[in-house]
């Protein structure tokens, strides 16, 4: 990225609300980066996933990962994990995957006569729901029923799930014979849908030095759980103009209503995002303003998120799928009409 | 062709034959008279009439011997040709032709047949001094036709060169409007604008929103730029691309980022800073400024 600021200061005083603000994240930049530095001592590029998902975890939001296999989806997630000191667990979907061995279940005891509980992995601060179309929908439900509630019900007895508590599933595009793909319902849950590439070939060849000489390197927990939440509470303060809600209302908007905005793209578009898309893009646009040491929410910070957080909330028609247009190309249309403010 | 007649116990019939019948002027046809009859006849004398245009030109008809040809209803045929030449074109009709004849038992018998209609052309050449043999065309006159052209081109060029000199002569006409520059155009802009008070907080975010609108119009329509989709940050990272950043667009580009903070970070100016507005502006529309971004 060429050395030009986002927002350089302006010539008259700034609030003092917003300045104070702006400390307060330049004053949590440290801690930001001490996670990128543990977790990049073992992740080789990737810079945008893992991005995404410190984004997810201050906005408490779900993140499904959409990628080829390979990818170090899971070992970014795992080491996040590691970096943060987070509980983490790992449940590998497979088509005889049952709810219970998701949220846990009740277990007799013999010897006391007593049901006991037994907890499933899914208590824990970072899950990594792999593959996740692997499994069929009950345990896909149970697993999106708990991200939702953020507690799971065992028998006559409820429990909180930890805080924070994300879910990071991911998803191979390939292979798709034997999945069970999400549906529109479910997918909604998830804040983004972060697709991820392949790594440029500088950083593919770091992957091959490093994997093959052999070295094991131990992650450590940089920062502590409380800092994320800390960190949780100044993003959820991060100022949001009503210039800002406007567009982000009618990029949303356009989504359903792209006439509205002059685009002819009706017939590509069975269904437009949900309001839940409004509230994830301000919340994920706050979280990069948050991540860029400002105290305020810019045009920019909208448009750096709106792709992970639309592009799994449009649902296409047979039409687009015809010509082949994706919701991708959909939202790059919505973003070319609609007025920057 | 035929006139016969019945006479007694003979049926007697005849015709003309014209060779040929399409005759040159002061050629020599022959024209046959044809008899026929059922019985033995006795043909006394065919008179071969003249008319105008033709003469006779051998009196002495040649008689042939009858023919008896059996097994047909005309069993006797007798005919004699005389030769005629022709002296003027044109239509001639020749006849009638009169027959006198003898059966075996009536003598001074009588029959008429047809006149023939003959046509008579004259193909004598055209006299000599009417037709021009292998005359040889002057090689000037394959220029007329260019020539000409040239003179039509050479017309139109020279009227065009008047009305242009004329027109040159003649003052340009004083135009209702006053030309004025983009930058002045976007200066009367802001210029137009009622400066709000600086307590009026919407009413600041109002002004500065016109003011951000009219810069962005500017520079867009100025550096060729599409505005209405980028963001503060994008305009300014395609200057930075294009390498090449005029002071004027740098200053704009500070007075777009101040709107910025207005816009979007609860910035109040004060009311010396909304009154500098319009003088920033024309400080860096018009003038020339060292600002860079």
């Amino acid at each position: 990225m060429p050395d030009v600021p986002i927002m350089p200061q302006p010539t008259s005083a700034i609030s003092k609300e917003i300045e104070a603000l702006g400390r307060e994240c330049e004053s949590h930049q440290p801690t930001i980066q001490a996670i990128f530095d543990e977790v990049k001592r073992i992740l080789v590029g990737q810079d945008d996933m893992l991005l995404k998902l410190i984004i997810g975890l201050l906005c408490r939001g779900h993140i499904l990962l959409e990628g080829v296999p390979g990818l170090a989806k899971t070992l970014a997630i795992k080491s996040l994990a590691t970096a943060i000191g987070a509980d983490f667990s790992r449940i590998q979907f497979t088509p005889d995957l049952l709810p219970a061995d998701i949220v846990g279940t009740r277990i007799y005891d013999p010897r006391t006569s007593e049901f006991s509980i037994r907890l499933g992995p899914v208590f824990a601060n970072l899950l990594l729901a792999d593959e996740i179309n692997r499994a069929p929908a009950k345990v896909q439900s149970a697993l999106l029923e708990s991200m939702q509630e953020k507690q799971v019900t065992i028998g006559d007895e409820s429990f909180h799930l930890p805080d924070p508590f994300l879910v990071m599933a991911t998803q191979n595009p390939i292979e798709t014979e034997g999945t069970y793909p999400l549906p529109e319902a479910q997918l909604d849950r998830f804040m983004m849908k972060v697709k991820v590439t392949y790594p440029f070939r500088k950083e593919e060849n770091l992957i091959v030095d490093r994997i093959t000489s052999g070295d094991t390197i131990e992650l450590k927990p940089a920062i502590t759980l409380d800092k994320i939440a800390d960190m949780q509470k100044v993003v959820d303060r991060i100022y949001v103009d009503e210039n800002i809600k406007k567009y982000v209302l009618d990029i949303v908007i356009a989504t359903r209503q792209p006439k509205e905005f002059g685009l002819d793209i009706d017939y590509l578009i069975e269904y437009g995002a949900s309001p839940r898309a409004s509230i994830y893009l301000v919340m994920t646009a706050k979280a990069f303003a948050f991540l860029n040491g400002r105290g305020f929410v810019t045009p920019d910070d909208v448009k750096a998120m709106v792709m992970d957080v639309l592009r799994h909330r449009i649902l296409l028609t047979y039409e687009a799928e015809a010509e082949e247009a994706t919701s991708e190309d959909i939202v790059e249309k919505i973003l070319g009409a609609v007025y920057v403010p | 062709m035929f006139l016969g007649t019945q006479v007694a116990h003979a049926e007697v019939t005849g015709n003309v034959e014209v060779n040929p019948r399409l005759v040159r002027l002061g050629s020599t046809f022959e024209v046959t008279v044809n008899i026929y009859s059922d019985k033995s006849i006795q043909v006394i004398n065919i008179e071969f009439p003249v008319a105008d245009g033709i003469s006779l030109s051998n009196p002495e008809v040649r008689k042939e011997s009858s023919v008896n040809r059996a097994g047909r209803q005309t069993q006797y045929e007798h005919f004699q040709i005389a030769s005629y030449t022709a002296e003027e074109a044109g239509m001639v009709e020749l006849g009638p032709f009169r027959v006198n004849f003898d059966t075996d038992d009536l003598s001074g018998e009588e029959i008429l047949i047809d006149p023939v209609v003959i046509e008579i052309y004259d193909d004598a050449p055209r006299p000599a001094s009417n037709i021009i043999i292998g005359k040889t065309v002057q090689w000037w006159r394959y220029l007329i036709i260019p020539a000409l052209l040239a003179l039509l081109a050479g017309l139109i060029w020279a009227l065009i060169a008047i009305k242009r000199k004329k027109q040159a002569g003649t003052p340009a006409p004083v135009l209702a409007t006053v030309f004025r520059t983009l930058e002045q155009i976007t200066l009367e802009k802001i210029n137009g604008l009622e400066f709000p008070k600086a307590d009026d907080l919407p009413k600041v975010r109002e002004y500065y929103d016109r003011v951000d609108e009219i810069l962005r119009e500017y520079l867009g329509k100025r550096f060729e730029m599409k505005i209405t989709d980028a963001t503060s940050y994008e305009i300014r990272l395609e200057f930075h691309r294009r390498q090449r950043i005029e002071s004027r667009a740098a200053g704009v580009l500070k007075l777009i980022n101040d709107c910025d903070w207005v816009k979007f970070a609860k910035c109040k100016p004060t009311q010396n800073e909304i009154h500098d507005v319009p003088v920033r502006a024309s400080r860096t529309l018009l003038g020339s400024t060292t600002e860079s971004i």
